[in-house]
């Protein structure tokens, strides 16, 4: 990290942190430099905190004049070599999508925190909905991958910030941290790690080792059409010109590669699948009734899924830590041999049981129990589990 | 799985959030208890009815709380305006023996119709003796805490005066012990009377 | 294909400026995607002379170029810069970000009238309110030209657009008058039929702290030309004119219809409607610039108070 700071990392130990307060140490750990945003309830705290954190670190926050100009400064702040982030609720996210879509275009790496609130519309700001998954998987015009991760507590928020910047910085494109309302403002003691064991987790922003004076989107090694690193604007390495256009290998707009140019935005995510793709299993061995789900309703059901196997019912959960990209072929393998697939989430359509649904093609049946601006307690869970016994 | 749950309303800027603060603090650093706490939010926790909400998790075992939310009944009730001890019905409080408390403030509440009903409540004018004996409003949350460390029984003196030292200024410091102690004399003598009445 | 012309000239150019232009440098050739009398073509090359005369460093001075048939300037800048085509509206939000991550640069923001002053006008006030130390050139031609000529924001009253088939009604936007009230310290206008101005301009913003605002006027015959007469902004004298259908017509109407500064404190609203006041507006090297304050909270915040 260029620009080292004792105060960047929190002495090690314990605290009790908001959910929110969590994610902006984390990413202060995984090396921030640059913070755009625009308050908005629930999110506003990230700004709140980073403002009063960023510059000790000799980092920049700023409150910008609308999501749509803190989204194009972090990515201006990304381009100049600067690890950068915004965090930003469902009306705020909807704005940004744009340059979501310009930044996979470019492959400028940044962190983009939803803390997800009730809607459509401005809905009610404080409660929890994950509605915004949806938006998420397809952020903006054109097709490209993104990576999504879903933490279920104030610890993992800290923790799956520093996966999320790393992603971000290997594979260059958009990354989000899925939180919501609830997250956000709920209070936990977390474990900071010390020091050096963040600092070997974290991958920096820099040039490449083997950089001979001319940028090119070749990686060199296997000669494949994937961006080695992220271009830094003020130093040699950048293509002759950013464009926002299928580009060939130095940068310049070409049509013709327009099908290997988009393929490579989906495949650089499609083929490290293995390493992106980050679950959960529990109680899976023998399960017959399968639960899969993502963020705080899998927290709910790990009391469900004790209480039903006491009672004899063979129930396991598949817990997604990244929703985006869809671990397909992980679901399908987890689902084969099971009676029946239970989705819990916090929204009413199932956007995951929709993708679980597409695995299973409709063999299996999916029960979901949707909730809006409300929680599931361990019995709406197990209710099912027993209604599916029966 | 023992919860216990805890819930405190009142006016924006009584100390509520502070108060649920010091107790999660408490209990997840110094007790190393599984705990979560939430709070009202925006314009709700200016005025009105500010309220957050602290769940422990008694058993040692269990690392998270899984249901992020109090239920009723409620273990543990703080309540601090007239406005939100309207809303209170006698069910809101657990009839079991060591739990169940309501603690309530008579200088900031004139009418508390659930009150009569509810055997364990102990009514300690905070706002009153804050102001008329330390000279500010804020030595009630001190008062508060004095005596909910001592009636929840979930967190040791030791601990309760270390988040103490922790959440005021130093210089202030002496006056809050004084309060903290204060609070806890007055649950000690309510728990006598309840002891007497058996 | 025998017979016909070739496209563009195949021998090199004498013009010791030309080859430093991307093309010149890298394809030997002098090209560019404007239309004939576009006044784009002329910008580059001014910005390209300047560029190469005071010998900036690319490193420190990245082009950020927002969206609109500007946006081709790509081709015909200099060689050696790193340039950024930003989204509609969005470039100063973006240089923000970049001047803020690393001080030492200084970007130069190449917009519209309908990308700054439309779709982008809240991130360009904002940006003057900040100070932030950059260039910002507002090409303005009163017409969105890319999309095949409608209506902009700084279309003159009367002209004709093909959103407003029958006439603009609308009051335009005085990008000056903005840029001042929002708090720009150098705001300066001119046209490119003024080119050594525009230079000058130019070469003093490069030396400025703070945000600079330079708009130029610049003619678009296919799209603003062909539709209007060249009476505009001389209503009040009754004459009758004739189609701006080539550059030439254009560029004197563009003269005729610039006034100076100092005249223009003599004369009445209704004689400056649809008029150009060309000059500089402001210089005010005094005012604080936002990456030098942000420096100062830094050291405080780092300090610990």
């Amino acid at each position: 990290m260029s620009k080292e700071n004792n105060k960047r990392f929190l002495q090690e130990g314990k605290y009790v942190m908001m959910g929110n307060v969590a994610m902006s140490e984390g990413a202060l750990a995984a090396g921030l430099e640059f913070f755009g945003g625009y308050p908005i309830t629930p999110s506003t705290e990230v700004i709140e905190h980073l403002a009063k954190r960023m510059p000790e670190v000799g980092g920049v926050c700023m409150q910008m004049e609308d999501e749509l100009a803190s989204i194009n400064a972090i990515m201006g702040a990304s381009l100049v070599g600067a690890k950068s982030m915004t965090a930003t609720s469902g009306p705020g996210f909807s704005l940004m999508v744009e340059t979501i879509s310009m930044a996979a275009c470019l492959e400028i790496p940044f962190v983009f925190c939803d803390v997800q609130r009730n809607g459509p519309g401005t809905g009610f700001v404080t409660e929890p909905h994950h509605n915004d998954l949806g938006l998420m998987r397809f952020a903006g015009n054109g097709e490209f991958g993104v990576i999504a991760l879903a933490p279920m507590n104030c610890q993992e928020l800290f923790d799956l910030t520093i996966t999320a910047f790393n992603f971000a910085e290997t594979y260059r494109c958009p990354v989000f941290i899925i939180s919501d309302a609830y997250l956000g403002h709920l209070h936990e003691a977390i474990n900071i790690p010390p020091k050096e064991e963040i600092m070997k987790k974290v991958i920096p922003r820099e040039l490449p080792d083997n950089f001979d004076n001319k940028f090119t989107y070749l990686d060199p090694t296997t000669n494949k059409y994937i961006t080695p690193k992220a271009p830094i604007m003020g130093t040699d390495y950048v293509p002759i010109m950013f464009l926002h256009q299928p580009h060939n290998p130095n940068g310049m707009s070409s049509r013709r590669l327009a099908l290997p140019f988009t393929q490579m935005l989906i495949d650089k995510i499609k083929l490290n699948m293995d390493k992106i793709s980050l679950t959960e299993e529990y109680k899976l061995e023998d399960a017959e009734i399968v639960i899969i789900s993502y963020g705080l309703p899998v927290r709910t059901s790990y009391r469900a899924v004790d209480i039903a196997r006491k009672e004899g019912i063979k129930v396991g959960i598949f817990r997604l830590i990244t929703v985006w990209p869809f671990p397909d072929e992980k679901v399908k393998k987890v689902v084969k041999d099971a009676k029946a697939v239970i989705v819990p989430e916090l929204n009413y359509t199932g956007i995951i049981a929709e993708q679980v649904e597409r695995v299973t093609k409709l063999e299996t049946p999916i029960i979901r129990i949707p909730k809006v601006c409300d929680f599931h307690h361990p019995n709406d869970i197990l209710e099912k589990i027993r209604e599916v016994v029966k | 799985m023992v919860r216990y749950e805890i819930r405190i309303a009142g006016f924006g800027g009584q100390g509520v959030i502070t108060l649920s603060k010091m107790i999660i603090t408490a209990v997840s650093l110094y007790e190393n208890l599984a705990a979560t706490q939430t709070e009202a939010y925006s314009a709700s926790a200016r005025g009105g009815r500010c309220w957050a909400e602290v769940i422990v998790e008694l058993d040692r075992n269990i690392e998270t709380i899984d249901y992020p939310q109090a239920l009723r009944p409620y273990d543990f009730l703080i309540i601090l305006s007239g406005e939100s001890a309207a809303s209170v019905n006698p069910d809101f409080i657990k009839k079991d023996e060591n739990t169940g408390y309501l603690l309530w403030d008579p200088s900031t509440i004139q009418k508390f119709r659930a009150v009569r009903q509810i055997k364990k409540a102990l009514s300690i004018p905070v706002q009153k003796i804050a102001v008329e004996k330390f000279g500010n409003i804020v030595f009630g949350n001190s008062i508060l805490f004095g005596a909910f460390t001592i009636l929840s029984g979930i967190i040791s003196e030791e601990s309760a005066i270390e988040t103490l030292k922790k959440f005021v200024p130093s210089s202030t410091l002496e006056k809050n012990l004084e309060a903290f102690e204060l609070g806890k004399k007055e649950a000690l003598d309510f728990i006598k009377k309840l002891k007497e009445e058996n | 294909m025998s017979g016909l012309p070739p496209m563009y000239p195949s021998e090199k150019p004498e013009h010791p400026y030309l080859s430093i232009s991307m093309p010149g440098k890298y394809f030997n050739s002098y090209f560019s995607l404007f239309c004939a009398g576009c006044g784009y073509g002329i910008i580059g090359h001014l910005f390209n002379r300047v560029f190469e005369d005071e010998k900036l460093d690319p490193k420190l001075y990245p082009m950020v170029i927002g969206i609109g048939c500007y946006g081709q300037i790509l081709l015909t800048l200099h060689h050696a810069t790193q340039r950024i085509l930003a989204l509609h509206g969005r470039a100063p939000g973006l240089a923000t970000g970049m001047k803020m991550a690393n001080p030492k640069m200084k970007p130069i923001i190449f917009s519209g009238d309908g990308d700054c002053l439309g779709i982008g006008g809240n991130h360009f006030m904002h940006i003057c309110r900040r100070n932030l130390d950059c260039i910002i050139f507002i090409f303005n031609n009163s017409i969105y030209a890319m999309t095949g000529g409608q209506g902009a924001p700084t279309t003159l009253f009367g002209a004709m657009s093909t959103t407003t088939p029958y006439k603009m009604f609308e009051n335009r936007v005085d990008g000056i008058k903005l840029a001042l009230t929002a708090g720009a310290t150098y705001v300066a206008r001119t046209t490119v039929a003024h080119p050594r101005t525009l230079m000058k301009y130019f070469r003093k913003a490069l030396k400025h702290k703070g945000t600079s605002v330079i708009e130029v006027i610049t003619p678009c015959v296919t799209y603003f030309g062909r539709k209007n007469l060249d009476n505009l902004g001389a209503e009040n004298l009754g004459l009758e004119g004739q189609k701006m259908e080539n550059t030439g017509i254009m560029i004197d109407w563009i003269k005729r219809n610039s006034i100076r500064i100092n005249q223009a404190k003599f004369m009445t609203e209704e004689e400056l409607l649809n008029k150009y006041i060309i000059g500089e507006f402001k210089i005010d090297p005094n005012k604080p610039e936002y990456s030098e304050e942000y420096a100062k909270i830094k050291k405080i915040a780092m300090e610990g108070k």
